[in-house]
């Protein structure tokens, strides 16, 4: 169920307006409370290693904890039964600054409920009014490996930020790497991001994204199924993974290895139906082993924000619209909520001037001096400054100043040392 | 009856002067030693008892009480048995007191009467001119390295007997040459012998020429501590003056050899060094290896096993030039105007590119330790790489590459900034502190537009726009220009650390 179209186009997007009393009933309210409160019991039982809670978040309460089992089990439901107060959880709930909605609520993300097992209530960080907004807008998912490679930090900060500013929704997990490039980018974009965190919604996972939490928090909305001050464990990122999935109507995945949780993000996905993207990477290397397996599998290859939208919305269909003419056939979601025409305008302008400023960088190409020009064309991605000169052929001195100018002009980029790589501006 | 001489202490690196004072008197033979001494002080007057005997003196079986002024300055070390014996002398009138006022003596006194070296016979020279003494003994030892010291007669003494017939004005003092140069011709590992890595090398030749703060970053075995050996060959000889800084501090430090040195330091220390060790310090306290590294080269391989505190110590002599250190409620300058030059690997486990095993976390912390205010202050960065076997080329000398002739180029781009820094007594760009693009930096006006273009876009910090300048000052006097030219900005852009690096995970 969704919003119907004038309320949205009457609170627009991105303003938080609450227009319910409380969006979550007592019994999801339990629900959340009790998974939250079995976690480490559910760690317990998966062991190890990131297997999935596969079946088990389907059960209802009393199967649950008996397939959680333990001792004195079901006293234990019985106690948390009695004592469980609704109304306390609720001001817990406001104490940590979150709001809660649940399956029944009118703001529970529709695409959720194509799970076999949905969170039963959603802990939102940053109030739902701004979660309803950011997914009524096309969602794509972006995951990818934690120890990434400069190209896929590049690439995925690319794709955030690209998407963004197309008025998409990008939704990650937080996570080192390649998950905080694509909301960094995303932020920059305008649009901003939603995090799906395997913690509590108001537990910064991992720690050291502490700031960029407070941003996405700040300016757009961060998500869990676990209810506050509820610690990460090893079967939650799995189980996190699933949300993502079920949010994006594109999952891409940006460099994985090979046994990946972003792996588990992309078959999710696969399950529910849903488009799996993926980025061509290294073939020589572990790192994008997973992802370019994806593409053999039959992923759409993703070569940058483009290439998404045209999955979303149908080839050409950017440029279609840009100019005003034919709006029909757009595959994605907006029509699916039944928004007015109107709502295309802002992010048309938007396009429209990336577009420009793409076509401006092209032009500034042309500029480049001979020296310049050759050592362009003799980067490669990830190369060094010894390489480039020994393939462009000029003396050292020469090469830095060409890569220096290059990188001013954005030209190409490096990860802070010496591999330099084109940006895909100016091509 | 009371005598006082002259000496000197070393205090850091320089020396300050200390009055011996010897009171002979009756009364049960005793030797007292007062003024802070300490215990190798103290033992002073063993060495002197036995020292005066073995040399056909007489030591007075009187009260004698010696003591060192100012009284409040911890002496320490054997170096004021001379002055203490002399002092002794002539209080038991063995020996003219008149004209003693004229002398300062240093010396360490072994049991026979013979007269042993003491470190820092330059900085002791320096000290007794500057304090008004006509001459000044030392041991026959320390005379050369003294008499570097224009302006003051030094006398070497083999004996005290011979010391006891100059004063008596029967041995007349005879004036030691000075010290000759360690040696010229430079015989170290050449970097024409590198095959590849030419971008290193051109880092290698900038920092050279403008003194600037090199980091090297790599995996394992491409040659980060082969180039860095290599760079005391590219170096300019240092100058008279320079020469005689350097000397003053290794003297000091016992390393000198009695000779004027003719190159560079070049000082490697290991990574498990302490702070102080690094810095200077200790009850001394005595210099640190950034002193002893003082106009030359300090060469730290793998960076980032640095202990923490070690490397942030580095932090304001990269900027000042000097060190201070306080200790016992003493404040003492060292001076250390070093190229810092570093190597590191790009991660914990060094392996390049995908092979590398580490987590983002440990990556993360392991760039971490080169923290961002040290980085800063770092001019060039670069990185190496593996060199292709079929890119090694052939063994054949490249003559373009050869030390001495990167040598006279960087000769030339000194010759060039010196001129234009007017004999301000700076040795290169990178030590020309303050604000540098007001005067003698002189921008071409595409090259303001890109400077101001890259403070914009980069995370250049006020002080990295000013580093910036300087390299690009530096590439310029290298490629004999009077202005900046864009090219010259272009790449000393390239050569800062890029901002990823920094940015954790």
């Amino acid at each position: 169920m969704t919003v119907p179209a004038d309320a949205e186009s009457a609170t627009g997007p991105l303003t938080g307006g609450d227009d319910e009393e409380s969006s979550a009933c007592a019994e999801c309210l339990r629900r959340g409370a009790l998974v939250g409160r079995l976690s480490p019991r559910i760690a317990g039982l998966l062991g190890g290693g990131r297997r999935r809670p596969t079946g088990l978040l389907e059960l209802s309460d009393d199967d649950l904890v008996e397939a959680v089992g333990g001792q004195g089990a079901g006293d234990e439901l019985d106690r948390f039964r009695r004592e469980f107060d609704a109304r306390r959880a609720s001001k817990e709930l406001t104490r940590a600054g979150l709001d809660c909605v649940c399956r029944h609520s009118s703001s529970y993300p529709g695409d959720l409920l194509r799970l076999s097992d949905p969170p039963a209530a959603l802990y939102v960080a940053g109030g739902r009014g701004r979660l309803r907004a950011l997914l009524a807008e096309p969602v794509v998912t972006i995951v990818g490996g934690r120890a990434a490679t400069p190209y896929a930090l590049e690439v995925a900060a690319t794709l955030g930020r690209g998407l963004s500013a197309a008025g998409v929704t990008v939704v990650s997990g937080l996570a080192l790497g390649v998950d905080a490039a694509a909301h960094r980018g995303a932020m920059k974009g305008g649009r901003g991001a939603i995090a799906v965190l395997a913690s509590g919604a108001d537990v910064p996972y991992p720690a050291a994204h502490r700031h960029l939490y407070e941003t996405i928090r700040a300016r757009a909305a961060i998500v869990s199924e676990l209810p506050p001050g509820t610690a990460p464990m090893r079967w939650s990122f799995p189980a996190r993974n699933r949300i993502m999935a079920a949010l994006g109507q594109l999952t891409v995945v940006v460099e994985a290895q090979e046994a990946s949780g972003s792996l588990i993000t992309a078959d999710f996905a696969t399950q529910l139906g849903r488009d799996v993207g993926a980025v061509p990477g290294r073939v020589t290397g572990k790192r994008a082993a997973g992802s370019n397996g994806l593409l053999r599998d039959g992923a759409r290859v993703i070569r940058g924000p483009e290439d998404v939208l045209d999955d979303l919305l149908g080839v050409g269909q950017v440029r279609a619209r840009d100019r005003g003419r034919s709006r029909a056939g757009s595959g994605g979601r907006r029509d699916e909520a039944g928004a007015g025409d109107g709502d295309w305008t802002p992010d048309l302008r938007r396009r429209r001037k990336a577009l420009a400023a793409a076509v401006r960088e092209a032009s500034s190409v042309v500029d480049l001096e001979p020296p310049a020009r050759r050592v362009l064309d003799a980067v490669e991605a990830g190369e060094g400054v010894e390489a480039i000169g020994r393939s462009a052929r000029l003396p050292a001195a020469e090469v830095r100043a060409a890569l220096g100018r290059l990188e001013l002009m954005g030209l190409v980029a490096r990860d802070g040392l010496g591999a330099y790589e084109r940006t895909g501006q100016g091509i | 009856m009371l005598a006082s001489v002259a000496t000197f202490a070393i205090e850091g690196v320089d020396s300050v002067e200390v009055t011996v004072e010897v009171d002979v008197r009756r009364g049960l033979p005793a030797f007292t030693v007062v003024g802070l001494p300490d215990a190798a002080v103290r033992e002073a007057r063993e060495r002197v008892r036995a020292a005066l005997l073995n040399s056909q003196l007489e030591f007075p079986l009187k009260r004698l009480t010696a003591n060192l002024a100012p009284a409040d300055l911890r002496k320490s070390g054997p170096s004021f048995d001379l002055a203490l014996a002399v002092a002794l002398l002539a209080a038991s009138s063995q020996v003219p007191a008149e004209g003693l006022g004229s002398y300062a003596v240093c010396g360490e006194l072994s049991l026979g009467g013979a007269l042993r070296p003491v470190p820092g016979a330059i900085a002791l020279a320096m000290g007794a001119r500057s304090a008004g003494f006509e001459r000044l003994i030392v041991p026959v030892e320390n005379a050369p390295e003294a008499a570097l010291i224009e302006g003051i007669e030094v006398c070497g003494v083999p004996s005290l007997a011979l010391m006891a017939d100059l004063l008596r004005g029967r041995l007349a003092p005879t004036r030691p040459p000075p010290a000759p140069a360690r040696r010229q011709d430079h015989r170290g590992p050449d970097v024409g012998d590198v095959r590849g890595q030419a971008d290193a090398r051109r880092a290698l030749e900038i920092a050279a020429a403008g003194g600037h703060h090199l980091l090297m970053v790599g995996p394992p075995g491409v040659g980060k501590t082969m180039l860095a050996r290599r760079l005391p060959g590219i170096l300019p000889p240092p100058t008279l003056e320079e020469a005689l800084e350097i000397t003053r501090v290794h003297s000091v430090a016992g390393l000198a050899g009695g000779r004027l040195a003719a190159d560079r330091p070049f000082r490697a220390p290991h990574h498990t060094i302490s702070p102080s060790g690094l810095v200077g310090g200790g009850p001394g306290p005595r210099p640190g290896e950034i002193t002893l590294a003082h106009r030359g080269v300090l060469f730290l391989d793998e960076l980032a096993e640095f202990s923490r505190p070690a490397l942030e110590a580095l932090r304001e002599p990269l900027e000042a030039g000097s060190v201070e250190i306080t200790r016992r409620q003493r404040t003492l300058t060292f001076p250390a105007d070093f190229m810092l030059v570093g190597a590191c690997n790009d991660c914990p486990c060094g392996r390049p590119g995908d092979d590398c095993v580490c987590s983002a976390t440990d990556r993360a912390r392991y760039r971490r330790k080169l923290s961002g205010p040290l980085l800063d202050r770092i001019d060039l960065v670069c990185a190496l790489e593996p060199v292709p076997a079929g890119a090694m080329g052939p063994r054949a000398r490249d003559l373009h590459h050869e030390s001495a002739t990167v040598r006279e180029r960087v000769a030339g781009a000194r010759a060039r900034a010196r001129e234009r820094l007017d004999a301000s007594g700076r040795l290169s760009d990178a030590a020309l502190r303050g604000r540098s693009s007001g005067g003698p930096v002189h921008l071409e006006r595409d090259a303001r537009v890109l400077l101001s273009q890259g403070r914009r876009d980069s995370s250049l910090s006020a002080r990295g726009h000013d580093r910036v300048l300087r390299l690009a000052r530096t590439i310029a006097d290298l490629a004999a220009s009077e202005s900046i030219r864009a090219p010259h900005l272009d790449e000393a852009l390239a050569y800062r650390m890029g901002a990823a690096w920094r940015a954790a995970a």
